[in-house]
């Protein structure tokens, strides 16, 4: 077993603190024994719920009560690893940081583009549940472009399989992006196949900070309407009162990356600020996470998503910091500017107080192309502020899938 | 009034008279597309709006007349043919409705062609990646329905990668949006299912495409080899120097030779395998790329190695690799074009099995392929006037699939399934994952209505 099953543990902590129950935890070490938990599942009739490391769990539709909490994390081998060919196959349980430990010890050495936040934690089952992502989407894109295949236990108990190993695949339905961010709800991902890439051959991060908010926004928009290929660009403050800053990553072949940080600088002095930039892999890997991650030593009590256009980004991005900080509110905000993607992480500890920001944060943002998601948040706080799908969908497609995949209802809520 | 007469009222009444034909002569141009299958349809209904379209497919359900959705017949699977059926023609629908810089981003209907979509946006500088072969007929709904790829994919992937949102009608009628301009969207991804669902989940009446920005640079590459394996392995060897191109074609000697009495695209006739090698992106580090990409070529026995001068010399290249379909009907009448993807490193096997088929049944194959991303198109020529040489030709097909799902591969990855390989879904998935894809089939189309009997073999429960 991987865990004593203690406060410590991450993950359980997590549902404790949401106030969630659950009956018996079940850790499956193989194939063979998530397939028989399932099956004990449909025979007794009895919930299940799926937990990697439990770092969306905000966005998961949890019931009050699971009886049977799935730990995942049991699930945490390589059962692929074919170099030539830039492809892996792994279990769901493994974390992101130890996929990339692995990869990145392989021969020449080998990246998977994922970088979502508590990569220590997350697993890549609970990443692709929840369609989680981080910086190194705007280059490299999300699961939707990485994940080749998988291999799953459906709600009846049936081992089945989707997708393959190569990347041009048009063999049946393309299940293998629907189940993407459908949080387990209609089969049990047991492992996952995904595209891999050879390290580039050089890294670097640059941190920018300008004057004002408009030539923060005019950076980002210079920077988009230019030839340069940046890995991520990430807005961000360690505290709202903090003026933004940018960073601006970049990979590729070194001559590529010197002339991009020399235009980044260059950029930078247009607008009135400055730029630092760091050289290597782990410096750049550092910047993003600083940027992206909660704000290390504090541990946030909710997360916030917002989705917007990519042209809105900075907009919205604003609108935010302004209206947090008229709430009195310790908070940190982040822009993925290349994807229109903005994190609230709240540090207070009031939940009265993070329910009426929410509610009203979301209400002064709404719009048809606004989506907000939270990522961590008290149960009957994330209930509310869910986004649901469009009403069409829902009753024509997404319910009658239930039904018909998971007649019993054992697996989690589609959150319809 | 006969029934036939009912109908072609019926459909006017929806569509407008002179947008239904319904005559024999009119008729035949839709029993066919791209493949080796035949089926007439009942009559063509040409839409010109989504509520068109809505109309259609509730007038089909209400008379229980199966129906499929046509964009410009390229299929090359069956996926548009179906016997005594309803066609929904959508190259009427070939609006592009709005291009946003902001969010770089276009609105587009299904029925414009690919080409015309990338000769629009190059006006502002932005193109959008994939790029079928077929791109100058084949309509984006087209495109969708078989997430196409082409030889872009291999560095910027395939039609589901850059389709973020789509207005669909559902085969109960009712429109539908799913996906948005803003990212992730809450809940399983639909898009990502109805891209490549062949047309058998409803029918897309609007798409909404990611737009990029045209590359800083391009350098495009032509080697030639004495053997296939050796380009084969340069393929192999690029891609281990952490080198991903944009592309990389192979064509075999039997496709030069078409292409070169059809297309005239400046390949050496005796040249046993050609590999087109493009990079693209940002200036810098290109010429090092391209240096290394030539070493490579060297170490691997390349006979000669040139670079286009040009957009003039680049463009002709292209039209020579996309032009190779339609050349090698100078060889013979007909051909069965075969779609296996395997892994990279299996190109190799994956050959020998097709000379090995092409042999054993006593048919010639051109070989035509995506090297960069393991995606094959072996052509096998025939003339279908001879019913013992289509009966071959279909068992060879088989096979090549069969071959290549046994290396790691898949029997399809980008003409789609369809009618031709329906049977062939046995290779690769078992009865349980069979049932489990059905059932999406079973319940987002109940009666089975929307172009039915397609991807599943007959025997699916």
């Amino acid at each position: 077993m991987k865990t004593d099953y203690n406060s410590s543990d991450s993950a359980i902590h997590e549902l404790d603190r949401l106030g969630i129950k659950y009956s018996e935890v079940e850790q499956p070490h193989s194939v063979d024994e998530l397939q028989d938990i399932v099956r004990k599942a449909v025979k007794n009739d009895l919930h299940i719920f799926p937990i990697g490391g439990g770092t969306s769990l905000g966005m998961a539709d949890i019931p009050d009560q699971i009886d049977i909490l799935l730990d995942m994390r049991g699930l945490d081998k390589v059962l692929h690893f074919d170099d030539k060919n830039l492809n892996i196959t792994l279990q769901a349980g493994m974390t992101i940081n130890e996929i990339h430990s692995f990869l990145s010890s392989q021969g020449r050495g080998y990246m998977l583009p994922l970088d979502p936040m508590y990569s220590e934690l997350a697993t890549i089952g609970g990443a692709y549940a929840a369609n989680s992502s981080g910086p190194l989407r705007h280059f490299y894109g999300t699961l939707r472009d990485q994940a080749l295949g998988a291999g799953a236990i459906d709600a009846q108990g049936r081992k089945v399989k989707f997708g393959g190993m190569t990347v041009k695949n048009v063999s049946g339905y393309d299940l293998t992006k629907f189940f993407i961010g459908s949080f387990g709800s209609l089969c049990i991902i047991s492992q996952i196949s995904l595209r891999i890439l050879p390290f580039p051959q050089s890294f670097s991060a640059c941190e920018v900070a300008l004057p004002t908010e408009e030539e923060t926004a005019n950076f980002l928009y210079a920077l988009r309407q230019s030839y340069l290929l940046p890995s991520g660009v990430v807005l961000f403050q360690d505290r709202l009162q903090d003026a933004p800053r940018i960073i601006v990553a970049f990979e590729g072949h070194e001559k590529a990356v010197e002339r991009q940080n020399n235009e980044i600088h260059q950029l930078s002095q247009t607008h009135g600020g400055t730029c630092s930039t760091s050289m290597g892999r782990e410096n750049m890997v550092q910047s993003l996470h600083k940027a992206f991650d909660p704000v290390p030593g504090h541990n946030p009590v909710a997360i916030f998503k917002i989705a917007v256009p990519i042209g809105q980004g900075t907009q919205t991005f604003n609108r935010v910091v302004d209206f947090t900080q008229g709430k009195d509110l310790e908070a940190k905000c982040t822009l993925l500017a290349g994807n229109g993607v903005i994190h609230i992480h709240l540090m207070s500890a009031d939940e009265e107080k993070i329910g009426a920001y929410a509610q009203d944060l979301k209400q002064a943002i709404s719009g048809d192309t606004a989506q907000f998601m939270p990522l961590k948040a008290p149960a009957s706080i994330a209930r509310n502020l869910r986004s649901r799908s469009d009403e069409k969908l829902s009753n024509y497609l997404l319910k009658p899938l239930k039904n018909k995949f998971d007649p019993q209802n054992i697996l989690p809520s589609l959150g319809e | 009034m006969s029934e036939k007469s009912q109908l072609v009222n019926d459909l006017e009444s929806i569509v407008g008279k002179g947008n239904v034909h319904h005559t024999k002569t009119a008729l035949c141009h839709y029993e066919y597309d791209a493949s080796l299958f035949r089926g007439c349809p009942k009559a063509v209904a040409f839409a010109q709006a989504s509520e068109d379209v809505a109309k259609l497919v509730r007038y089909a359900n209400k008379h229980d007349i199966p129906y499929v959705a046509r964009g410009s017949g390229t299929n090359l699977s069956g996926g548009t043919i179906l016997e005594d059926g309803l066609t929904i023609e959508m190259r009427r629908m070939d609006k592009v409705l709005d291009i946003n810089l902001e969010n770089m981003t276009a609105l587009v209907e299904p029925g414009i062609f690919n080409l015309s979509l990338q000769n629009i946006l190059g006006k502002y500088g932005c193109y959008y990646a994939p790029d079928p072969a077929s791109q100058k007929v084949a309509s984006l709904g087209g495109n969708i329905g078989e997430n196409s790829g082409g030889p872009k994919c291999l560095k910027y992937g395939v039609t589901s990668n850059h389709v973020l949102g789509l207005e669909v009608v559902l085969p109960n009628g009712e429109i539908v949006w799913m996906g948005g301009e803003s990212a992730d969207m809450p809940g399983p991804d639909l898009v990502g299912l109805y891209v490549g669902s062949e047309g058998t989940f409803g029918i897309v009446t609007k798409i909404l495409v990611r737009i990029m920005k045209l590359p800083e640079d391009v350098i495009t590459m032509l080697a030639i080899f004495d053997t296939i394996e050796e380009a084969g392995q340069t393929v192999s060897d690029i891609i281990a120097q952490g080198i991903i191109p944009v592309s990389l074609e192979i064509m075999d000697n039997l496709v030069i030779q078409a292409v070169e009495d059809s297309i005239n695209a400046g390949f050496p006739r005796d040249a046993e395998a050609v590999l087109i090698i493009e990079l693209d992106g940002i200036t810098d580090g290109m010429e090092d790329q391209a240096e290394n990409i030539k070493n490579i070529c060297h170490a691997n026995n390349v006979v000669s190695f040139s670079r286009a001068k040009d957009a003039a010399a680049r463009s002709n290249l292209w039209a020579g690799r996309k032009g190779a379909f339609g050349a090698v009907a100078r060889l013979r009448p007909s051909y069965l074009c075969c779609d296996a993807t395997v892994p990279r490193t299996q190109l190799p096997a994956a050959l020998s099995a097709v000379k090995e088929v092409s042999q054993k049944y006593d048919l010639p194959i051109g070989n035509v392929f995506h090297a960069g991303d393991g995606n094959l198109h072996p052509l096998i020529l025939f003339d279908d006037r001879d019913k013992d040489e289509l009966s071959r030709v279909h068992h060879a097909g088989s096979e090549i699939m069969r071959r290549c799902a046994e290396l790691g591969g898949t029997i399809s990855g980008e003409h789609g399934i369809a009618l031709e390989k329906k049977e062939d879904m046995k290779t690769i998935f078992n009865q349980d994952d069979l049932t489990f894809m059905e059932q999406f089939k079973k319940v987002i189309d109940p009666d089975n209505l929307c172009n039915p009997h397609k991807i599943f073999p007959e025997t699916t429960t």
